[in-house]
């Protein structure tokens, strides 16, 4: 139904106050993280109301969905998160697995353990990283990407290619490891916790830096639950929520590792410096359960029988896995006879954390703005889709 | 007439010097953030890549001069050349020898001062021109930012002018010595924190991290240059870069001692005996190597810190560095009153403090030493790769 | 799945209306069926009453309904909106299903009560078409506020110009083919 509103501008233009500027941020702008724009009404430098707009990026893979079977769908589950892909190849194959009830071989499992806790460093790096360049030190930034290059270099070792792996299967995952992977992924561990150490003392301990995070962009537990904030935008806001714990999925239940939780160790529990916090607790942990990963991993076969031509049972179903971003759900329905889902929704991570834009930007200033959104690292594909 | 010529053709030699100056420093610094980010930097062009800040200039003087449709064009056309000229004038009281001077003015330092704020407002017209919001809040940014340093900033420049008893540069560094217990850092704490104040107020002069508010590139784009292109944008940096020497020649004369290079070797007061033009040539050079070494201080902070918030920036200028400097002026009165130079007292300040600087210098190298062990990081000292 | 089946039936009592039903249960998500009206109602219980504590929405997902012909024609059978709901306490999971009719579909919004509801309902209105009534702000999200149709819908049409511009393009092979 198609209402007066939607013949209105792209964004409904309100007044403006006579002290307000009215200012264009995006969709280009180096500060976005891709193209996300926002509309701020600025009182010299303090932000009166802002208008977040997305859909920049907005590809209609959910559509797209409708019309492939459900292997051919895998590939574009990379392009929902490319930072992050093999946990969106994850989050989708398990959906369908359990739909169909298929086997996964314990070997195939590991692997994409790996894959999905490896991407989830790289993906926390490049969260850190980009962090720290828009509130301004350039070198971490660069040092953080360079970690990430190792990281890529063994996700290249393990599923073929760089970036938008494609590399699980239903049923298992695409090809095995050679055996020199385990040791070279060791090796980086020990290097990635020094460099962290490293890091650390450059950035996370800077006092500018500590400056400009602490109290800014303060989300309460229950704001953060409200804004259904999830992943670790959630946990920094004091909520011990992690999917790899409440709902476990693959062999997470045996893994030992903590879920770190925002506490304020600096200013208040929920400002953006414990999202920062929280993420380079994460990666700790990453690094704790490759390391169980890789002592408890054994030789065996990496793909199961399945059929040729997947058609799940009829009804719908929501699976969710925790994705670096947060939750990563899969709403899939299906008819019960074609091969093709009817209906795939993905709810992702970062297109929660976009609703709480516009209610926080308020009496922000523009530098703020800029750290408190990286703070919450969107990524522009995830929110659009 | 003939004063004339002479002003014209000394004005040419300090313009390309200082063009040429400017154009290797943009080499330097991005060799310099290369090593400090693991990369390499520009190597391409001519040896060790060189000459490529003459690409650069070849390629921005090539490009359209394009000026916006509802830029005031006229303001928009000169506002980088205002911007060089407050950066250029700063140049002609600063004796980098006893002889390499273009006109002794009695009142240097206060001419300095007046000529840095001159800047303002070319950045001020360029923002303000440009008409573009992001450029508009640049520039107001970048006023009120040096309008607020000049404080602190003059401050410093009063201890000094105290200690010496007099505004002519020449005479400030014939009030030095050549050894560092007579250098007007370790004059005595007064003097120190003056040159911390200056030092820190110039950074912020110069727009330089972590004062770059006005360009701040993940908040504002740009910033005032945002829409400049071609050769009007390579004038803001060449101003930006020659304004790296002139903040390094300033600390050098007032604070290290300038070009004397020897024991009791002043620099306008040439030693008997010696030959001048020997003592000019190593008195120019020994000033040119502390200048950049403070330019070397300036970049390799640059590529360190992240950038601070406007206001957190205000505080800093207005509750703590204004204050201390008022502070610090009665103190030196105070202080000259009751300790006579080269009194017992006055002797031992100084050794203390200059020892003082001494064991920093070493326990900074301890640090990055120890730091290097923890990483098992080496450090790459050969600059040619 | 911790989806709970205890919970969605507490809810399914305490309902005033009857009419509510729970299918596919003993699937691993079963679902709670309840009509248009009683949206609201049941929303402020899963939010308000302690004994839910349903503090988290997890995600709002439309889609269409439609049933294929023996002809190949579809069958328009209405829309689906499904709100999927975590506690803030143990985070267990219930799923409520709403369905709508084909013509104006439109259902209560709950954006007061959740702070992300209203880009969900959005999307939901910008692809499905789905009308949220008195919704704080509902305009198109990922599509131009201009554009026409709701592209999730199964019947949908791409139109084929945009302000002008053709949406689809020639396809380039068909004029190198070699016959």
């Amino acid at each position: 139904m198609i209402t007066e509103n939607d013949l209105q501008s792209r964004v409904e233009i309100t007044p403006i106050n006579g002290s307000e500027i009215e200012i264009n941020m995006g969709p280009h702008h180096p500060s976005t993280h891709g193209v996300i724009r926002f509309i701020l009404f600025l009182d010299g430098e303090i932000v009166v109301r802002a208008v977040a707009d997305v859909g920049y990026l907005h590809r209609s893979i959910e559509k797209i969905a409708e019309n492939l079977p459900y292997p051919m769908f895998m590939p574009y589950t990379d392009r929902v998160d490319y930072v992050a892909a093999i946990n969106c190849n994850l989050g989708y194959a398990l959906a369908v697995e359990s739909l169909a009830g298929l086997e996964v071989p314990e070997r195939a499992t590991w692997l994409r353990m790996i894959g999905a806790e490896l991407n989830r460093i790289n993906s926390h790096l490049i969260a850190v990283g980009a962090l720290a360049m828009d509130v301004g030190a350039t070198t971490p930034f660069v040092h953080a990407i360079r970690e990430r290059e190792y990281i890529l270099d063994l996700l290249e070792i393990l599923t073929g290619t760089r970036m938008n792996n494609n590399y699980v299967r239903f049923g298992g995952v695409c090809q095995d490891v050679p055996e020199d992977f385990f040791k070279k992924t060791e090796k980086f561990l020990d290097h990635f916790v020094l460099f962290l150490g490293e890091f650390n003392r450059l950035l996370t301990t800077n006092k500018i830096f500590l400056e400009r995070l602490i109290n800014v962009g303060i989300l309460t537990g229950d704001q953060a639950l409200g804004f259904s904030f999830s992943g670790p935008n959630l946990r920094a806001s004091g909520v011990g929520h992690d999917l790899r714990r409440i709902d476990p999925y693959c062999f997470y239940s045996d893994m030992e590792f903590s879920v770190p939780v925002g506490s304020g160790v600096k200013g208040t529990t929920g400002d953006s410096f414990d999202r920062f916090i929280v993420r380079i607790d994460e990666m700790l942990e990453s690094v704790k359960i490759l390391r169980q990963i890789m002592s408890k991993i054994k030789e065996g076969p990496i793909q199961s029988k399945i059929p040729r031509k997947i058609v799940l049972p009829a009804g719908e179903s929501y699976h969710r896995s925790e994705a670096p971003r947060g939750e990563l759900g899969f709403h899939i329905v299906s008819d019960g006879k074609s091969n093709m889902p009817y209906r795939i929704k993905i709810r992702t991570g970062s297109f929660a954390a976009m609703t709480s834009l516009s209610e926080l930007f308020k009496g922000m200033m523009v530098a703020d703005v800029v750290a408190y959104f990286a703070s919450l690292d969107v990524v522009a594909p995830e929110v659009d889709r | 007439m003939i004063n004339l010529i002479y002003m014209f053709v000394f004005s040419l030699v300090y313009l390309l010097l200082l063009a040429l100056t400017a154009g290797i420093l943009t080499y330097v610094e991005r060799r310099i953030a290369g090593r400090m980010q693991s990369r390499i930097g520009p190597n391409r062009v001519g040896i060790q890549g060189i000459l490529q800040f003459i690409a650069d200039l070849i390629k921005g003087v090539q490009k359209e001069d394009i000026i916006p449709a509802d830029a005031y064009a006229f303001l928009f056309k000169i506002a980088p050349y205002l911007v060089f000229m407050g950066v250029f004038l700063t140049l002609v009281p600063i004796p980098f020898g006893a002889y390499t001077l273009m006109e002794d003015l009695d009142v240097g330092i206060y001419y300095v001062l007046a000529m840095a704020s001159y800047v303002v407002i070319g950045l001020m017209i360029g923002g303000w021109a440009s008409n573009n919001k992001w450029s508009l809040l640049g520039g107001m940014r970048s006023a009120a930012q040096k309008i607020s340093y000049e404080i602190p900033a003059a401050l410093g420049v009063f201890i000094v002018v105290i200690m010496s008893g007099s505004m002519n540069f020449q005479k400030i560094v014939a009030a030095q010595g050549a050894s560092p217990v007579d250098w007007f850092v370790f004059r005595n704490p007064f003097t120190f924190i003056a040159f911390n104040l200056f030092f820190i107020a110039s950074l912020a002069e110069g727009n330089r991290v972590p004062f770059d508010i006005p360009e701040a590139e993940s908040e504002l784009v740009s910033g005032y240059n945002t829409e400049y292109s071609g050769m009007r944008f390579l004038f803001f940096f060449l101003a930006e870069w020659g304004n790296l020497v002139v903040i390094g020649a300033l600390v050098t004369c007032m604070f290290f001692g300038g070009g004397s290079f020897w024991y009791e070797w002043k620099i306008s007061i040439p030693a008997p005996g010696r030959d001048p033009i020997v003592f000019e040539v190593l008195g120019f050079l020994w000033f040119l190597f502390k200048t950049f070494f403070f330019v070397f201080v300036i970049i390799w902070i640059r590529w360190t810190l992240p950038r601070l918030r406007i206001d957190q920036l205000m505080d800093i200028c207005w509750k703590y560095m204004v204050p201390i400097g008022l502070i610090s002026s009665l103190g030196i009165v105070i202080w000259m009153y009751f300790i006579p130079e080269n009194s017992t007292i006055d002797r031992i300040v100084r050794l203390t403090l200059t020892s003082l600087g001494a064991i920093t210098v070493l326990y900074f190298k301890y640090r990055v030493y120890k730091n290097l062990k923890i990483t098992k990081a080496t450090i790459y000292a050969n600059p040619f790769v | 799945m911790n989806f709970a089946l205890p919970l969605l039936e507490k809810l399914k009592q305490e309902m005033t209306s009857k009419t509510s039903e729970i299918i596919q249960a003993d699937s691993k998500m079963p679902i709670l069926k309840i009509e248009a009206k009683d949206i609201r109602e049941a929303v402020k219980k899963l939010h308000d009453d302690p004994a839910f504590d349903m503090k988290y929405l997890n995600c709002i997902s439309g889609l269409h309904l439609t049933q294929t012909k023996e002809d190949g024609t579809l069958d328009l059978l209405g829309f689906e909106v499904l709100y999927v709901f975590s506690s803030a306490r143990d985070f267990s999971t219930i799923a409520v299903r709403v369905d709508l009719p084909e013509k104006n579909p439109a259902i209560d919004t709950i954006d007061d009560l959740y702070g992300s509801a209203n880009w969900f309902e959005r999307e939901v209105y910008d692809l499905l078409g789905v009308n949220f009534i008195n919704s704080s702000d509902l305009r198109r999200i990922m599509l131009p506020q201009d554009w026409e149709g709701h592209p999730l819908r199964k019947d949908y049409k791409e139109q084929a110009s945009y302000n002008g511009m053709p949406t689809t393009r020639p396809n380039e092979m068909e004029s190198i083919r070699i016959e």
